[in-house]
């Protein structure tokens, strides 16, 4: 499949970890494309998209603001489920979806399965491992703290050195550019954002 | 702590029938000590999360590591969950279930010399 990099997979409200998705993961493993996913521009507005929680926003704001929810309920259903206990293969690139969330979730979701670790036996480490290994986010929209030594803090915390992957979203409204963005991540996690993640993620497939 | 073992005498062991446990106190520590089947076990009776008394939370069995949306159930009797958030340690190691070797409780051998039990520490 020349020029294919990765799978991309609308999200609905069957969430990820719905065995639904399975052949897709099964085949994606095998051809060792990553599975995508991005905001679907319809995420809590129309019925064939993911519902955001609460309710449906008013303005585009709120929406904007909001669709990481999405995200954070596919990434912990993907986890818990177990696809990539099933999958040890398989990788999931988040889209737009935010990430300075993260220590928030995995620490739920670490806590949670230290005390609900009967429910999900089938998972032999923390949940936050399984999405230090297995599962990528992009910086578009980068976070904008007021103070600018909150970016390392949460980069140091989900380690970005791992997990971010560079992109700009450009030319929407609300692209980042390449040299501004990032100019608070410290350089060797920039090195990795900007350019290793993504070769070792993809590898010769966009040398 | 010795380089030598010590015997500490916790009672008859006909005061403990099968299913039964009790807290004693070794050196200042809590510990709980459980007769299951032929067998006695004692763990530190504190939660190395909060501190909660493991000594009050339910002994049962769990979950074994399994395949993706697969259960079997089994350690009957050998789990102890803590009664304020669930964490659960295997009695016979004092390890927990989540974390075998990080997070565990100490668990202390239980000698039974002419119907007395004896902890060994």
């Amino acid at each position: 499949m020349p020029g294919f990099v990765q799978v991309h997979i609308p999200l609905s409200n069957r969430l990820l970890g719905d065995r639904h998705h399975y052949p897709i993961f099964e085949a994606a493993e095998r051809h060792a494309l990553p599975v995508a996913v991005h905001p679907n521009a319809i995420d809590g507005i129309f019925r064939t998209g993911p519902s955001t929680a609460g309710g449906t926003p008013s303005y585009y704001a709120e929406w904007h603001t909001g669709l990481t929810q999405v995200f954070q309920a596919n990434l912990i259903s993907l986890v818990c489920q177990g696809v990539f206990e099933r999958f040890p293969g398989l990788r999931v690139i988040m889209t737009e979806g935010g990430f300075a969330w993260l220590p928030d979730v995995l620490w739920r979701m670490d806590k949670n399965w230290r005390g609900l670790r009967d429910e999900l036996p089938w998972l032999t480490r923390p949940p936050s491992e399984y999405v230090f290994d297995h599962v990528r986010f992009t910086t578009q929209p980068f976070i904008e703290p007021a103070k600018r030594a909150h970016v390392a803090q949460i980069c140091d915390m989900i380690q970005a050195d791992r997990v971010l992957l560079f992109s700009t979203d450009y030319p929407h409204w609300d692209f980042n550019d390449p040299v501004r963005a990032l100019a608070a991540l410290p350089p060797h996690v920039k090195e990795r954002v900007f350019a290793r993640n993504a070769l070792e993620l993809y590898g010769e497939r966009i040398r | 702590m010795g380089d030598s073992k010590k015997l500490h005498p916790v009672g008859e062991a006909s005061d403990l029938p099968d299913g039964g446990r009790k807290q004693v106190t070794i050196e200042g520590r809590a510990i709980c000590l459980f007769h299951i089947g032929e067998e006695y076990y004692a763990v530190r009776s504190t939660c190395p999360h909060q501190g909660a008394d493991l000594c009050g939370g339910t002994l049962g069995g769990s979950m074994l590591p399994s395949r993706p949306q697969e259960y079997v159930y089994g350690l009957d009797r050998h789990v102890l969950r803590c009664p304020w958030h669930g964490w659960e340690f295997d009695i016979r190691t004092g390890r927990s279930l989540f974390d075998p070797d990080r997070m565990r409780v100490r668990a202390y051998p239980v000698r039974v010399q002419d119907g007395r039990l004896f902890l060994e520490s």
